[in-house]
Parts: structure tokens; C-alpha cells; sequence
């Protein structure tokens, strides 16, 4: 019990609260934050379509993909939006170009991949619609609001 | 198949392999021999923990090693490129995670900037090289026929549709190989009494969208009533059509494949495969063939179509369709609302494609079996 207690006490938890942190949007860390967040973005896209053949019978890589397609990153970016206005009030206009860049972003990756694929569907800029859906009137909301 | 070993786009990603290969491997090896000039000329500090410093090189030099085994034969070496991917992405996340912590010396950011790239990369490259089969059949290519014993020109189409777009894509597949002089009969999917309420389009039950799509994402099977095909049937081609839901195929037509009782009617039988929907098809339609593949079918073409317009305004178009029970509604977004069914060029295409099917070559013992006639 007394090796539980000395392996929980000394858990490290700030690489967690400094991903948190970037999340908020930060001025003074603008670029680390949009950094994460197309990383993020890219990185589940190129899933979203690597998985699109493959594990055709598998549940958890369908579930994935569903999730992939929209609703992770828009609810995402719409969590981002409302987390950085409660820290940074004021800012919502300017965060809502930045969710709109990371958009761009998103579909870029997804057309990319018609590059090394020609039967690649590339990026689904309906359910992109639907995710945008979710997140910006989130985000304008808190903007018009502070 | 030949063309994709000789295809520019693999080149291209072999030669990037190459080089991230030979500068994880033989960078980190340099690195390693030569640290203290090299990190006094950029002004990084020496490293505090050496063991650490040391540790990174060699795993570096392994991912360049691993790159190296990808480089020699990428289409045998999928899990590598995953495992590669993983490790770049995890290397670039942690340099600029302690980058930004200002802990991190901007030399490092190098190679932060550098595996973020070769990520994406890798990530590109599996794309390319993942179920190669489906590109050289979505190309239109129908292949021979691997079902040797003679034909009967007698095909059986399989299909479940509930708004109507998969029979009229079926229709025309029928007529194509009808007008090649195939008996054609068509076997629609009839989903068992006790759940076929839910599954009627325009819908009648409450929340039956978000059940069928709830069920879609989950894959919840749906029960099916017996689909009467014998193992020794005497169709020389199935065709098996199915519509997208929720990025998968539509449950009636899995539903098929998931009763044991159906699967040897597909084994060693040529089949053919249609995908309709409003615009993803390719887990759809990978799903369908892996699933005849592992039957024991012989998949000798797959078609897909999408739906006519353009995005988002058809994805729109596709729930106000769905919510309202058909086209044109509500009335004042007529105007703007897109089609709900493949478009004729779509529909002669498939008519096309029939006929092609008919007209498949043989399979290789065929003619062996035949005499050499």
C-alpha cells in the first residue's frame, strides 16, 4: 500500500496541464497552440483514411472512423473555443479565425491524399459542414457573448 | 499489378524512405561520434544526462533502420510504416512539447520539424500502398473469372435498397447483362418482420434515423430473413450491391454475409460489387469485398457511385431527404436541394459495367478443362 501510495503521489501530471493550457489559446503561445491543434487535426484525418480499407470487420476501427470523420475534431475545436474564451475573454473573434485556419487545414490533408491515391476520396467536405456546424456557432456564441 | 511497382508516386516515397533512412541511421551514428563540435557550432548547450542523449540516438538510428527494411520492400512491411509512424509522430510531439517548454534548444526543433514531416509522409505512403486491389478495381477493370466449370450466363443480383437509388443502380447493372445474354434474376435482402418497421423509408417510427445510424456506427446486425441461395447454385456471377449507412455498408446486405448459411453460396464463385451513396464509398465498398473475399469469392469487379452535386449542399440535400421522406422538400429549398438518385451517367456507366461482366474472360482452367478448345 505504502508503494501505491509513494507511485501515486509522485505521478506526473504536467505534461497534461501544459497540453491543457495550450488548449486555452494562449497569446503569448498562439503558435505552440495551432501547432498542436493541426497536428491533431492532420494526424486524424490520415487515420480516418488509412483505416478507410483495412480492419474492414472490426467495430473499434469503424467506430474510429465514424468518429473521425466529424465529430472528434468538431467537438474538439468547438471545447477549444469555449475553454479559451473562460480563460481569455475577449479573444473569441480572432480565436474563431484560428478554428477557421485549422479547417483549412483539415480539408488540405484529406486532399492530399488524392496525390498518392486515385481512388482516395479525399477529405468529406459535407460532414466537414456538419462538424463546422457544431463548432462555430460554439464559438460565436461565446464571442458575441464576451 | 506491375504498373504499381513502376508507378512515380511509389518511386518518389521509396527515394524520401531512402533518405530518411540513411539520415536517421547515419546521422545519429555521426551525431553520436561528433556531439561536441557539432552542438558548439549551433551554441546548444552539451547535454546534462548523456545516458539520455545516447538513448534517443539509438532509438533514432533504429526507426533509420526500420526505414531502411521499408525502403527494400514497402508492400511486405505495412506494420513497420505504422510502427515508423508512431515513433516520428512521438519524437516530433515531444520535441516541440519541451520546445515550447523552453527547455529545448532550438537545434532540436530540427529534427522535430524534420520526423513531423517524414510522419506525414509515412502516413501518405500507407495510403498509397494499402488494399492495392481496390484502386486496380475501381479503376473499371474487371478481372477473369475464377470459377472454372462452365457457365450457365445465369447471374443472381443481391441488393437491399429502401429509398429506391440501389434498385435502379441494380436495374441497370440487370440490363447490361441482360443485353449480353445473361437470365438475370435479382434476390432483394428482406429483413425479418420483427425489425422491418424500422427499416422502412419513408420512416414511420420514431428517431428510426438515429436508430439505423446509432446502429450503423456500432454495427448492430439486423436480422435477415433466409436468403435461399444453395451452395450449388447455378449462377456463374453474383452481384451484390449495397448502400452506404454511416460510412459502412448497409446492415440487410452484412447481414448476409454474417449467417454461415449464406457463405458457401459465394465460395469460389465469381461476384461482382456495386457501391451506392451520397459520397463516402470506400470503407463501404472494402467492407463488401473483404467480406465475399472471405467466403471464398472471386471478386471480379466493383463499381461505386456517389450521388450527383456538390458538397456540403448534398449532405444537406441527403437529411433534409431523409427527414422529410423525399425529394424536393421543404418546397422553398427545392431550388437549391440535390439529387437523391445517381445520375444517368452514373446509371449507363453501370449498364456498362453489366455488360462487361458478362463479358469477362474466363478463368485460367477454363479452356484447360475444355479440351484446349
Amino acid at each position: 500500500m505504502e508503494y501505491l501510495r509513494q507511485l501515486l503521489d509522485g505521478m506526473t501530471t504536467q505534461p497534461f496541464k501544459d497540453l491543457l493550457h495550450l488548449l486555452a489559446l494562449p497569446p503569448d503561445q498562439l503558435w505552440a497552440s495551432f501547432s498542436l491543434l493541426a497536428g491533431l487535426v492532420i494526424a486524424c484525418e490520415l487515420v480516418r483514411i488509412s483505416l478507410a480499407t483495412v480492419l474492414t470487420r472490426s467495430r473499434v476501427a469503424h467506430v474510429t472512423v465514424c468518429l473521425l470523420t466529424f465529430a472528434f475534431q468538431a467537438l474538439l475545436l468547438a471545447f477549444v473555443l469555449a475553454y479559451a474564451d473562460r480563460h481569455y475573454a475577449g479573444r473569441g473573434w480572432t480565436n474563431l479565425g484560428l478554428v477557421a485556419a485549422l479547417y483549412a487545414v483539415w480539408y488540405a490533408t484529406g486532399e492530399v491524399t488524392r496525390l498518392v491515391r486515385s481512388d482516395s476520396e479525399g477529405a468529406d467536405l459535407g460532414f466537414m459542414a456538419v462538424g463546422a456546424l457544431i463548432t462555430f456557432p460554439v464559438g460565436i456564441v461565446f464571442a458575441a457573448v464576451t | 499489378m506491375a504498373d504499381r511497382y513502376n508507378s512515380t508516386t511509389r518511386r518518389i516515397f521509396r527515394l524520401l524512405v531512402l533518405i530518411t533512412a540513411l539520415a536517421n541511421a547515419g546521422g545519429n551514428v555521426f551525431i553520436l561520434l561528433f556531439y561536441r563540435p557539432i552542438l558548439s557550432w549551433v551554441g546548444a548547450p552539451l547535454p546534462i544526462d548523456i545516458f539520455s542523449f545516447t538513448f534517443v540516438c539509438g532509438f533514432s538510428f533504429t526507426v533509420g533502420i526500420l526505414a531502411w527494411i521499408i525502403y527494400r520492400n514497402p508492400e511486405d512491411n505495412i506494420a513497420l510504416i505504422v510502427a515508423v509512424i508512431i515513433g516520428k509522430a512521438i519524437y516530433a510531439a515531444f520535441t516541440f512539447y519541451f520546445y515550447y517548454a523552453g527547455e529545448l534548444h532550438w537545434f532540436y526543433r530540427v529534427f522535430g520539424v524534420w520526423d513531423s514531416c517524414y510522419t506525414v509522409i509515412f502516413f501518405l505512403f500507407l495510403i498509397h500502398l494499402l488494399s492495392p486491389d481496390l484502386t486496380q478495381l475501381n479503376r473499371g477493370t474487371v478481372l477473369a473469372g475464377g470459377d472454372p466449370t462452365p457457365r450457365a450466363k445465369k447471374a443472381v443480383i443481391i441488393y437491399f435498397s429502401m429509398s429506391g437509388n440501389g434498385t435502379r443502380a441494380v436495374q441497370r447493372v440487370k440490363a447490361g447483362l441482360a443485353a449480353e445474354g445473361y437470365e438475370v434474376v435479382d434476390r432483394l435482402v428482406e429483413i425479418e418482420p420483427r425489425e422491418r418497421a424500422l427499416f422502412r423509408f419513408p420512416f414511420q417510427q420514431r428517431l428510426a434515423f438515429v436508430r439505423i445510424m446509432l446502429r450503423a456506427i456500432f454495427r448492430i446486425p439486423v436480422a435477415i430473413r433466409p436468403l435461399g441461395l444453395a451452395p450449388d447454385h447455378d449462377f456463374d456471377l453474383i452481384v451484390v450491391e449495397s448502400q452506404t449507412w454511416f460510412i459502412g455498408m448497409s446492415a440487410p446486405v452484412e447481414a448476409v454475409f454474417l449467417d454461415p448459411a449464406n457463405r458457401a453460396a459465394f465460395a469460389g464463385r465469381d461476384v461482382a460489387v456495386v457501391n451506392v451513396c451520397r459520397g463516402l464509398w470506400r470503407r463501404p465498398q472494402a467492407m463488401l469485398v473483404r467480406w465475399i473475399q472471405a467466403c471464398g469469392g472471386h471478386v471480379v469487379g466493383a463499381r461505386a457511385f456517389a450521388n450527383p452535386g456538390r458538397e456540403p449542399i448534398r449532405t444537406f440535400s441527403l437529411f433534409l431527404f431523409l427527414g422529410a421522406g423525399g425529394t424536393g422538400k421543404p418546397a422553398f429549398l427545392a431550388r437549391i436541394l440535390t439529387p437523391q438518385f445517381l445520375s444517368g451517367e452514373a446509371l449507363d456507366q453501370l449498364e456498362r459495367f453489366g455488360r462487361a461482366l458478362a463479358l469477362r474472360p474466363a478463368a485460367p482452367g477454363f479452356h484447360a478443362q475444355l479440351g484446349g478448345v
